[in-house]
């Protein structure tokens, strides 16, 4: 490069406007070697420059903004709500916000969840104005935080796919604080012999003073402006910014790496090292961690494929049920099993109806749930009917429609809703249920004929409430109170009647419906087609109409010969009876592998035990709900198994659709069984003792449906529940 | 029973409710009466339930079961019986019916002279 009067500046004239032209080019050849000196000196100097690192700045001891002796814990828990998510993740991450409420109100600790203002959350830039950094990331959030009037003592860090599983667990700080800790990490150093250290941020602790606040400034300083400024940060990458801080000694000898108690863990830990839950009810192990992350559940992104996903917030559900029950239980209430939100009045531990579950018929539960339930209630159904399909509830239905009582009010609409059977319909929330004894109803409890008043008894029937997975806990979650009658036929003869109206599907289509001898009207393509109910029902009438009339061709006008027909029906009813005891064989062989099927469970020597596939697909549910209910063994006809577990009835995927085809097209024999074993009070397990510094305020939000919950995080929902918004303290 | 309490659970045979016997038929819904808390007085229609054993929901069999394979009947029967009698003792230890189990006439049938250990 050279260095001449073009890049010099005017200023480098050392000769005077009045001098000579010798005297000027003089100058200025002066000038350019003083240039080329300074140029040359720096070039030289350099090298010197990257190798020189000045000292650390003197490590001044830090101070804390709260000082003096830690007399009670004075915490921030601190997060951040995710914002609008597709599928339901919004509906999750408020499942993850709201153990943290949990959390902050059983430790008696202030609660800061951010969030943008527009969602009705608290927002950092409110707390430090005009810092935008602030609003948007978790380095920026913390610093805002040291303004906080009065200061904290310590900001806990839980981000924001975490949910909070032990409540209870053990978090030294005035241990902390005696030692000078001024930041605990949750992490680990690096392999032998490295220097690196590796750290996850999604959990972390924070001493509020002059040297957390220097931290976090220098962290921000380090951090690019994606990061600085990314509302939805990665652990990572705060993580990476303080690991690197986190090499010099000034940082990093006020820094603990905690890993003496199970703070954090990762659902997708490998199981080893992975802290399973306690069983539902039990009181948290003292290894249970404080928090798991639900990372893999794609809260905001669909990122994962669908089945882990969906197992992914399977567990998710089950672990906010878990924790929830130890803010529910002062309350006399829990939830019913875990992964339910529904919640069911606990029992108060007087066995008086001798039948060794330590709790009467009758569930106690706390008195604010009791009213609180008749309240939500008064407006439902006083009798609900049930009975397996094909049990003579339409005639009951017909019965009372045509006035056996006039005190006797039956829903309107259709014949059977089976609004608390299917998920689809369930969704549409309980108003849309008051409705159909209220029309005019604008509102919960808004009615003017409450339930059991003497001038009308409001009654429900739906087969699908006797048998599908869900209905049960859902009626007796939002009417624990009702009357319930069961139509019990005879299992044989269901079975049959069952199966014969599935064949008559088969066949007839539509045709079923307007008469009884439907295969009489089948007497060509056309009438097939006209009346078909789906494509698989048609080719299989088609198929039938073509064997029984023509000899396969199908003959245009005739109805099928009645003897085919029978021939047909005798060898479907028989493939499907042995079809579906082998699959229940498989289940009990599954469930309780020390005890096979004794000979005279229909064993006739035709392979009891099923088909391997069976049995694999039947491990495969039952090690999905192995969480929430322990295998139980020693049986030999079944009882105690979980058979709609088995059965895939309930599964993580098993949709409205799914749930209806399995229900009406491959049950008819388990349909018949009653549900007996394994039915009673199985979902009733123990309980967690009561903690003497439980808080007594509810969340409440599971006993709404869904579709009401409003999107964003817990400060909108408690708001919701008077008295209780008060106990979310925020930063002043 | 897992949910409710045996206070608030009644069962009914619907073959009872159908019986070609008025006697019976008023038998079953007056059970059903006092178990919703009506008394059967001027507010009630007599007869105006299961004026027929024919209902809206009847459906004729291609095969009557009595025709139906025997080998199958008797599978079924087979794996319901402990089934059955799980019921049974479930009936009589919630007192949900008498001890003889006359309200449900098909269990009553089915538990006797049967080892329902």
């Amino acid at each position: 490069m050279r260095l001449g009067p073009r890049n010099a500046s005017p200023n480098f004239s050392v000769a005077g406007p009045g001098g000579s032209e010798a005297g000027r080019r003089a100058g200025m050849r002066a000038s350019a070697l003083l240039l080329r000196a300074v140029v040359s000196l720096s070039l030289l100097w350099l090298p010197l420059m990257f190798w020189y690192r000045p000292a650390e700045p003197d490590a001044a001891p830090p101070v804390p903004l709260a000082p003096g002796t830690a007399t009670r814990e004075d915490v921030v828990v601190v997060s951040q709500a995710p914002g609008q998510c597709s599928h339901r993740g919004t509906y999750f991450a408020t499942k993850a916000a709201q153990t943290k409420l949990q959390l902050a109100q059983r430790r008696g600790w202030r609660l800061w969840i951010a969030g943008d203002e527009s969602e009705g959350l608290a927002s950092a830039a409110a707390l430090a104005a005009g810092n935008d950094t602030a609003a948007a990331s978790q380095l920026g959030l913390l610093l805002a935080l040291h303004e906080a009037r009065p200061p904290p003592r310590w900001l806990l860090w839980l981000d924001s796919e975490l949910l909070v599983t032990n409540p209870s667990a053990e978090l030294p700080l005035a241990e902390y604080e005696a030692r000078g800790t001024q930041l605990v990490l949750w992490g680990e150093e690096g392999g032998a012999g490295s220097d690196r250290l590796v750290v996850d941020t999604a959990v972390l602790a924070l001493r509020v003073g002059t040297w957390s606040a220097a931290l976090l400034a220098a962290a921000l300083d380090l951090a690019t402006e994606s990061t600085a400024r990314s509302r939805h940060h990665t652990g990572r990458s705060v993580s990476a910014l303080l690991a690197e801080l986190l090499r010099a000694p000034r940082w990093r000898q006020y820094t603990q790496l905690e890993r003496d108690r199970p703070l954090f863990t990762h659902w997708r830990a490998p199981p080893d090292a992975r802290t399973p839950l306690s069983a539902l009810g039990a009181a948290p192990a003292a290894s249970l961690p404080l928090a798991t992350s639900f990372r893999g559940c794609g809260l905001c992104a669909a990122t994962a494929p669908p089945a882990s996903l969906a197992a992914c917030r399977a567990a998710l559900m089950r672990t906010f049920t878990y924790t929830s029950n130890f803010a529910l239980r002062p309350l006399g209430a829990q939830h019913a099993v875990l992964g339910s939100t529904h919640v069911r009045p606990t029992k108060d531990g007087v066995d008086d109806d001798g039948d060794g579950d330590a709790g009467g018929d009758g569930e106690r539960g706390g008195e604010w749930l009791g009213k609180h339930r008749d309240s939500l209630g008064r407006c439902f159904a006083s009798l609900v009917v049930v009975g397996s399909q094909r049990s003579g509830l339409a005639s009951l239905h017909g019965a009372l429609k045509r006035g056996w009582d006039r005190r006797v009010r039956v829903h309107a609409g259709e014949r059977e809703q089976h609004f608390f059977s299917m998920d689809n319909h369930f969704r549409l929330g309980l108003l849309h249920h008051q409705r159909l004894f209220h029309p005019n109803a604008t509102a919960l409890r808004s009615c003017t004929e409450p339930r059991g008043s003497a001038a009308t008894v409001h009654v429900e029937l739906s087969s699908s409430y006797f048998d599908y997975p869900k209905a049960k806990l859902r009626i007796f979650s939002v009417m624990p109170r009702v009357r319930v009658a069961v139509l019990l036929r005879e299992p044989v003869a269901r079975a049959r009647s069952a199966f014969n109206v599935r064949w008559l599907t088969w066949l007839c289509g539509k045709l079923m419906w307007s008469r009884p001898d439907c295969w009489a009207a089948v007497t060509g393509e056309e009438v097939v087609r006209q009346n078909q109910v789906g494509p698989f029902q048609m080719h299989a009438a088609l198929k039938l109409w073509r064997a029984c009339t023509g000899g396969g061709e199908g003959k245009e006008g005739a109805a099928p010969r009645v003897s085919c027909l029978r021939a047909d029906y005798a060898s479907k009813l028989r493939d499907k009876a042995t079809q579906e005891l082998a699959a229940l064989r498989a289940c009990v062989a599954q469930q309780a592998p020390s005890a096979q099927p004794p000979a005279n469970l229909g064993g006739d020597g035709d392979g009891a035990g099923g088909s391997s596939a069976a049995a694999a697909a039947a491990a495969a549910a039952a090690a999905v709900e192995a969480i929430s209910v322990p295998p139980v063994g020693g049986a030999s006809w079944g009882e105690g198994v979980r058979w709609d577990a088995c059965l895939e009835l309930d599964g993580p995927m098993t949709g409205p659709k799914q749930l209806h085809k399995k229900m009406e097209d491959g049950a008819f024999v388990w349909r018949s069984m009653y549900q007996v074993s394994g039915g009673e009070r199985q979902h009733l397990g123990a309980r967690p003792t009561r903690p003497p510094d439980m808080p007594t305020r509810p969340t409440l939000v599971h006993l709404l449906p869904s579709r009401s919950l409003p999107s964003g995080a817990p400060e909108r929902l408690v708001g919701l529940l008077p008295g209780v918004a008060d106990a979310v303290a925020r930063p002043r | 029973m897992a949910y409710f309490p045996a206070s608030q659970m009644l069962l009914l045979d619907p073959a009872e409710l159908l019986a070609p016997e008025r006697s019976r038929r008023d038998a079953a819904m007056g059970r059903l009466a006092r178990h919703i808390g009506l008394s059967r007085g001027a507010e009630g229609r007599d007869g105006a339930a299961g004026e027929s054993a024919a209902h809206e929901n009847s459906r004729h069999y291609i095969l009557p079961p009595q025709e139906q394979p025997a080998e199958v009947g008797r599978q079924l029967s087979a794996w319901l019986a402990p089934h059955n009698c799980a019921l049974a003792a479930l009936v009589r230890r919630h007192r949900l019916a008498s001890d003889d189990l006359r309200e449900l006439p098909w269990l009553q049938k089915e538990v006797v002279g049967k080892e329902c250990a």
